[in-house]
């Protein structure tokens, strides 16, 4: 399966952002490739959002769906989404 | 009795439940600690459930089961579940994976709870990783409690998967799982 620059990926994750339902807090998505502890690929995807502790479960996991899905399909590295409360 | 699966989620809620009146960040310990049993409610979940389908669930096989659980490894299982996190099975494993009254060469989609355990596992895997062995990646308390509510939900849809068709799938998928993900026609 194939690899995408890491630009394009942050692209897309910005255009699910901007849909998703807490949309309007996420302040920042860094996107970066590394390996695990066996030396395998995936990619570490952190979304800085406002007022994260008010976000509910059921709009963080919608929205991690649809990047796992979006960039899944795009990438054969696995997104593991974070969250940060940003600054 | 709770299962294992179930003390560890309850472990891994307390460590990042405040005290009446605590305010601030919660110490960084006390996330990665919470991230990390998390991943091994998941991981021991999956070893548990192998058992129960491939050596049988009765109480006088535990010590089996358990001396059976110890052959399968994380990497083995990760690798596994990366073939069913698609929205389509993996080319490699499809014919392994297809039940048996199913028609061939028809596409595969993953059913929706073993997409759900096998990305809770995956995005589990690689924030242990970070918790246990990378402090300079931060993990977040929103980060912890996602990923317990992640893990009890996926486990809890795949309990509710019953049917026998789910139950052929779920036996193949394990043996997929002590295979380490990989079938020797692709070896």
């Amino acid at each position: 399966m194939q690899r995408m620059e890491l630009s394009t990926l942050r692209d897309r994750v910005a255009e699910i952002a901007e849909n998703a339902a807490i949309g309007d807090g996420v302040a920042d998505i860094v996107l970066e490739a590394d390996k695990d502890a066996d030396g395998d690929d995936f990619l570490r995807v952190i979304l800085k959002i406002r007022g994260l502790d008010r976000a509910s479960y059921e709009d963080l996991a919608s929205l991690v769906t649809s990047i796992e899905t979006v960039v899944g399909d795009l990438d054969e590295r696995f997104p593991s989404v974070r969250f940060a409360e940003a600054a | 009795m709770a299962n294992y699966d179930e003390e560890l989620l309850e472990t891994a809620r307390r460590l990042i439940t405040r005290e009446a009146g605590q305010r601030g960040r919660l110490p960084r310990a006390r996330i990665r600690r919470s991230v990390s049993t998390s991943y091994y409610a998941i991981f021991h979940f999956l070893v548990d459930e192998a058992g129960r389908l491939l050596i049988g669930a009765q109480n006088e096989l535990v010590r089996r089961r358990r001396i059976f659980s110890r052959q399968f490894t994380h990497t083995g299982i990760r690798l596994a579940l990366d073939r069913v996190r698609g929205t389509s099975v993996h080319g490699s494993v499809e014919d392994f994976l297809r039940h048996p009254a199913a028609a061939e060469g028809r596409a595969f989609a993953t059913l929706d709870f073993v997409r759900q355990i096998a990305t809770a596992f995956l995005d589990a895997h690689s924030k242990r990783n970070d918790a246990d062995y990378d402090l300079n990646e931060e993990l977040s308390e929103a980060d912890a409690w996602f990923l317990a509510e992640r893990i009890e939900q996926a486990i809890a849809s795949w309990r509710r998967a019953r049917t026998e068709g789910d139950r052929d799938l779920k036996q193949a998928l394990c043996i997929l799982m002590l295979l380490g993900g990989k079938l020797r026609s692709e070896q």
